[in-house]
């Protein structure tokens, strides 16, 4: 297939048949229309990023649901998905505005559990002992992964990079150690709750 | 949203997604399974 030459139909049509390189090659095409339309009303690179990949996430479960029927106006169609998760990041931040912590004041030092007594506090030990030698008991792989998201509180786009896998591999072993761990308590009759 | 972008604006950008989001965007797509049941339950699978 030439890709140069294709026009988004067909590579569409190709992407669908099977062939991943051609939906590679799509995202290619359009790929800097279509962070540029959202980074210039985001104003903030990594939820532009966020954003784009939600973008293309809907793209991708669009084609292979077989719902997208614009033939021919694949980048208006991806403008609007991105125009539409756009407003909805604007709702979300219009609902629930973000505060920075100040000089003269830090959520943090609110929220923070000196009110725990003596007993709580034996307790609240005793559970995080328990469940330090739970996760001790998982796969190798998905106890790293559970150690680099919570203790050492990487992203998971780092956690791949580290441990040379991709970012879904990543995410999958997080989903089984998590699903494990919950197992394990279960059975070691371990509650998180005080 | 400020109604005053313009496609110039857009086009001096110049900008791209990082790589990183462009590879899970491929990783997404490779994993996905859709499937249609003969009962016509649609079903979704990613595969680890």
């Amino acid at each position: 297939m030439n890709y140069l030459k294709a026009k988004d139909s067909e590579l569409i049509r190709s992407y669908l048949s099977g062939n991943e390189a051609a939906l590679e090659f799509l995202i290619n095409k359009h790929q800097q229309r279509i962070f540029s339309y959202i980074l210039i009303r985001i104003q903030d690179e990594d939820l532009a990023n966020d954003i784009f990949q939600d973008t293309f996430v809907k793209v991708i479960n669009t084609l292979k649901k077989g719902n997208y029927n614009e033939e021919g106006k694949f980048l208006q169609w991806s403008l609007r998905i991105a125009h539409n998760l756009i407003i909805d990041h604007f709702r979300r931040e219009k609902r629930m505005p973000t505060m920075s912590p100040t000089d003269e004041f830090n959520i943090f030092n609110v929220l923070k559990d000196g009110s725990l007594n003596v007993e709580a506090a034996i307790i609240k030990d005793q559970i995080e002992t328990d469940l330090h030698k739970l996760i001790e008991k998982l796969p190798e792989e998905q106890k790293e992964v559970l150690k680099l998201r919570h203790f050492c509180g990487l992203s998971f786009k780092e956690i791949a990079d580290q441990t040379d896998v991709s970012i879904n591999t990543a995410l999958g072993r997080m989903r089984y150690a998590l699903i494990n761990l919950r197992k394990l308590m279960e059975k070691n009759g371990v509650s998180l709750i005080q | 949203m400020d109604n005053t972008i313009t496609l110039k604006d857009e086009q001096d950008a110049h900008c791209k997604p990082r790589k990183e989001t462009i590879r899970f965007i491929l990783d997404y797509s490779k994993a996905l399974d859709y499937k249609k049941l003969k009962s016509g339950i649609e079903i979704e699978m990613i595969r680890n």
